[in-house]
């Protein structure tokens, strides 16, 4: 079993009678880009929070880089860059001063670097030449590339990035894919939360989804996408014999029938071990005509709102 | 939740702290255990005290069951002639600090300390220094230089005040060395005074005299009525050190309003105690009763006087008509300022006022 | 290190520059008034001002006079006030809390930024009267309030007692302040609160009724550091302000302590 950068057991958070984060396990293998995936108000940042010893959970336990969280905190942050719900700054320092301040605020960073790392990271994040304004000054990308900036402050070994190209620009949300890209590389784990399909798809190899608090999927990629439903569809002008067949092999074909005479057999495979080439047999050894068969798999955006139950754009 | 539980003793500590900073000096002063002495033999120790050098802080409390008064009628804004009987009325409401440097007889120093200001008199040898911050009021009075050490000022001390009532009461008074307490740190024996009589408002007085030096440090007067003490004057600290020679050796400061009287060479008046410099028409007082109940009858003074004094809006705070005048009730003492311009004083209630003012 | 940060941020902001030498205009203001009445009307107004044209080293301790009951609570209401409150509202708290600051260490550095607030504050009104003082009027001897003359290095040294006690005044209102500050994302609301529980403080020092209750009030001895003025000098009043302060910043620092470290920093 792969080593863990997060892993949680049945995190609960309770606001009054709501629950914000409902016994979440998450497993976060060490090295990866994780991609934490939900819609408004799924609970994403709840869960952030609580990874971050920012909020208390009403129940559950939470590991982070090997040690249990809360209680060693002092260890565990100093490892972890975070970027949460936004970037936040002293709008009357400049961006330079606000890391610099940042940066103080933890009692292991050493001084005599201090200078250094923070030019270092507004280089990183291409601030260098807005460093010395105002943060009230800053547009909205310059803020987070800031917030970035102060993620990346120090050596990482874990970055937890709460929605990290909210408000960028395109140039800008290929600029922070590519940080990501090249803080993984040095082998940090990358925890990405985002309510953008495309964005996660594009940067991470492991996701996991939530819905209204829940966990309702999570793995690499590739098994999200092999879990997605598949469907066997047979193009035949003797729909009553195929459907006769296809029900003989289990399935439950639905029937629409074309204009040209023939019709449409659509079956949900449920059995991944279920081959469309077993069904192929099966039609032609009974006689059936088959104008085309083929073997339709789900998008992975269809995948995830049939998980969500919702499109990604609905507050939940 | 439990990474917080480490952080209870952050909390608890300081609640200890606290706790422990109330609880120990009420264990501090529990009452002291010392031979047993009698009555004469405490006021022997007192008698004895004289010529003590010490400096020490005193505090002197009031509980009289006056009308409480805004802050606001001591305001300086306030007529001249009202404040000053403000200024009084507090002197006898609230609590006063009072600080005393004794060397000896004949050098003494006494500080009332008020808010942002202060009264001190101050005497060395035969000059005797009195100083007023407020008015920058100095003066300066030379004392007879043979004459028996003048007690110059009505500030209390226990000393002045208990030789005053041991000498006043003892044919009226049942005398008894009650407990043993300790008062500013001290080993004291508690002399209880109480009245013979019924007809007074006094319970009884209780003085406390250092088991040490005699001296007196704590003066307390219980009133009939109430169950706290009607006035307590005591030390809060004591050092018995000779104090700094230099506080002694004070002269009126540039820009002082300065009063020159010189005693040196003039008779002492009789019988007057030279605290209250009286007019030279008032009358003298007479006395009705004996003891504990005696009333002091003061004649009608000069009419301007008594008049300007009951047109002020205190007197008509502080009194109630009574039959026969308006009185002043409080838990120790009475005040009668009868119809016809007397005013009779005791500490008796209101009712023998009137029955001696017929 | 925080605790440089901290100082660094707070006395660089403009806000408490600005709030800083406004306090400066105190005593300036004091002298040129005097200065420029020629009737010295005498009796009225805040202790010492009659004795300023005398002596300009009183401008310091007029101004004190003035600043307690008002200037003084405001700045540093606003100051104590916007400790948390103010980083949660900015959502700093959150970023300050990852990196770890670690929640008692950022408690304790806040609460020492206030309490520098209430040195500066202090030592600006007493700096700012001493200089105009010593332009616009003679120095001399001073005046005791018993009536005894020191001269004008001994009353440097009463000076910087003075400030101290001041300062030692204002410790009890910095933690009330500093506790407000946990409870609320709002930082105007919160130096509101403090500012309007001083006056109260104040107000109900003064009513009669409630006597037995003031010795506990936290603006009970705000006004006695006429013991600093005294010969000798009198500790009773600051003995007992710093243990009423103590009790104060105990109860209320305990307080915080107990809120800020069970809090959720959802801001
Ligand atoms: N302080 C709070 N008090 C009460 N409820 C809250 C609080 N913060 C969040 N919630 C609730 O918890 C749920 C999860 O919120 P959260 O901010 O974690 O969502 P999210 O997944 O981060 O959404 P988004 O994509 O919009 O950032 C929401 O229903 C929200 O209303
Ligand atoms: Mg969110």
């Amino acid at each position: 079993m792969p080593q863990l950068a997060i892993e949680t057991h049945g995190l609960t958070k309770r606001f009054g009678a709501q629950l914000a984060v409902d016994g979440l396990d998450l497993a976060v293998p060490a090295g990866t880009v994780f991609g934490f995936l939900g819609p408004n108000g799924s609970g994403k940042t709840t869960t952030i929070r609580m990874l971050l010893g920012l909020a208390s959970s009403t129940d559950g336990e939470i590991r982070m880089l090997e040690e249990a969280m809360p209680s060693a905190i002092e260890s565990v942050l100093p490892r972890v860059g975070a970027l949460v719900e936004g970037p936040a700054f002293y709008p009357f320092l400049s961006g330079r001063a606000n890391l610099l301040r940042l940066d103080a605020a933890d009692r292991r960073s050493p001084l005599g670097t201090r200078r250094a790392r923070v030019d270092a990271a507004l280089e990183r994040v291409g601030l260098t030449a807005a460093a010395r304004k105002r943060a009230h000054a800053y547009s909205l990308g310059m803020k987070q590339r800031l917030g970035l900036a102060n993620a990346l402050l120090a050596p990482r070994d874990l970055l937890i990035l709460d929605e990290p190209t909210n408000g960028l620009d395109p140039q800008g949300t290929r600029e922070v894919r590519a940080i990501i890209r090249s803080v993984a590389d040095e082998g940090a784990t990358v925890f990405v939360s985002s309510h953008l399909l495309s964005e996660i798809e594009q940067l991470c190899s492991h996701v996991a989804v939530m819905s209204r608090g829940r966990l309702v999927a999570q793995g690499t990629l590739q098994e999200l996408r092999a879990q997605s439903i598949r469907r066997l569809v047979v193009l035949s002008p003797d729909p009553d014999a195929a459907r006769r067949v296809l029900a003989g092999l289990g399935l439950a074909p639905s029937v629409r029938v074309c204009p040209d005479g023939g019709a449409e057999l659509t079956a949900e495979l449920p059995d991944p071990t279920m081959l469309a080439e077993n069904a192929t047999r099966a039609l032609v050894e009974a006689g059936v005509r088959v104008r085309g068969i083929a073997v339709a798999g789900e998008t992975l955006e269809e995948r995830f709102v049939a998980l969500t139950g919702e499109g990604f754009d609905v507050a939940g | 939740m439990n990474r917080y539980a480490r952080w209870i003793p952050a909390v608890a500590v300081p609640a200890l702290v606290v706790a422990g900073a109330i609880a120990v000096p009420a264990v501090a002063s529990a009452a002291p255990t010392l031979p047993e002495k009698s009555p004469a033999q405490v006021l022997a120790m007192v008698a004895d005290a004289k010529g003590v050098s010490y400096s020490g802080t005193l505090e002197q409390s009031s509980n009289l069951g006056l009308p409480q008064l805004p802050a606001s009628a001591a305001s300086p804004h306030a007529a001249a002639s009202d404040s000053t009987a403000a200024d009084l009325l507090q002197l006898l409401s609230r609590t006063n600090r009072i600080r005393v440097y004794v060397d000896g007889e004949t050098k003494q120093r006494v500080q009332v300390l008020d808010d942002l200001a202060e009264r001190d008199v101050v005497r060395n040898g035969s000059t005797v220094w009195t100083w007023d911050s407020k008015g920058r009021k100095a003066t300066k009075v030379t004392l007879p230089s043979k004459g028996a050490a003048t007690k110059s000022d009505s500030t209390v001390t226990p000393a002045s005040l208990a030789a005053k009532l041991i000498a006043a009461v003892q044919p009226a008074t049942q005398l008894s060395v009650s407990s043993t307490a300790s008062i500013a740190g001290r080993d004291a024996y508690q002399l209880t005074m109480t009245p013979k009589t019924a007809g007074t408002l006094v319970r009884d007085v209780v003085l406390s005299v250092d088991a040490k030096t005699g001296l007196p440090l704590q003066v307390r007067v219980d009133a009939t009525g109430q169950k706290a003490a009607a006035v307590t004057v005591g030390f809060t600290a004591i050092d018995y050190g000779k104090p700094d020679a230099k506080l002694f050796d004070f002269s009126a400061p540039s820009g002082a309003k300065v009063t020159t009287k010189d005693l040196s060479q003039a008779k002492r008046p009789e019988g007057n105690h030279g605290a209250v410099p009286q007019g030279a028409d008032a009358a003298r007082p007479s006395t009705v009763g004996t003891g504990w109940s005696t009333i002091a009858v003061l004649p009608a003074a000069s009419d301007d006087r008594s008049r300007g004094l009951q047109s002020q809006k205190l007197f008509g705070q502080l009194t109630q008509k009574v039959a026969g005048g308006s009185a002043v009730q409080t838990s120790l003492v009475s005040v009668l300022f009868a119809d016809d311009g007397r005013v009779l004083v005791g500490a008796v209630p209101v009712s023998a006022l009137q029955a001696a003012a017929g | 290190m925080l605790l440089a940060s901290e100082l660094g941020t707070l006395f660089r902001r403009v806000r408490t520059i600005a709030m800083l030498g406004a306090l400066a205009l105190v005593p300036i203001l004091i002298a040129v008034a005097v200065k420029v009445t020629t009737a010295g009307d005498s009796g009225r107004g805040p202790a010492f001002l009659d004795q300023i044209t005398q002596n300009g080293l009183f401008v310091a301790f007029t101004a004190l006079v003035v600043s307690i009951p008002l200037f003084l609570p405001m700045t540093v209401g606003v100051v104590a006030g916007d400790t948390i409150a103010g980083e949660a509202s900015h959502g700093t708290l959150r970023y300050l809390l990852v990196a770890p600051s670690g929640r008692l260490r950022l408690l304790a550095v806040k609460y020492a930024g206030a309490a520098a607030f209430c040195l500066a504050a202090t030592s600006v009104v007493v700096v700012s009267g001493v200089i105009v003082g010593a332009l616009l009027f003679p120095v001399r001897d001073v005046t005791l309030l018993s009536g005894d003359t020191i001269g004008p290095g001994d009353f440097a040294i009463r000076c910087v007692l003075l400030a101290g006690y001041v300062v030692l005044s204002l410790l009890g209102l910095s933690a009330i302040g500093l506790f407000i500050s946990t409870l609320t994302s709002v930082p105007v609301g919160a130096m509101a609160a403090t500012i309007v529980l001083s006056a109260v403080s104040q107000i109900l020092d003064n009513l009669p009724q409630l006597e037995a209750i003031q010795p506990y009030l936290f603006s009970h001895l705000w006004l006695g550091f006429g013991d600093l003025l005294r010969q000798p000098i009198s500790w009773d009043s600051y003995g007992q302000n710093a243990l009423l302060q103590l009790g104060y910043v105990t109860v209320f620092g305990g307080a915080a302590v107990w809120r800020f470290l069970t809090k959720d920093v959802l801001s």
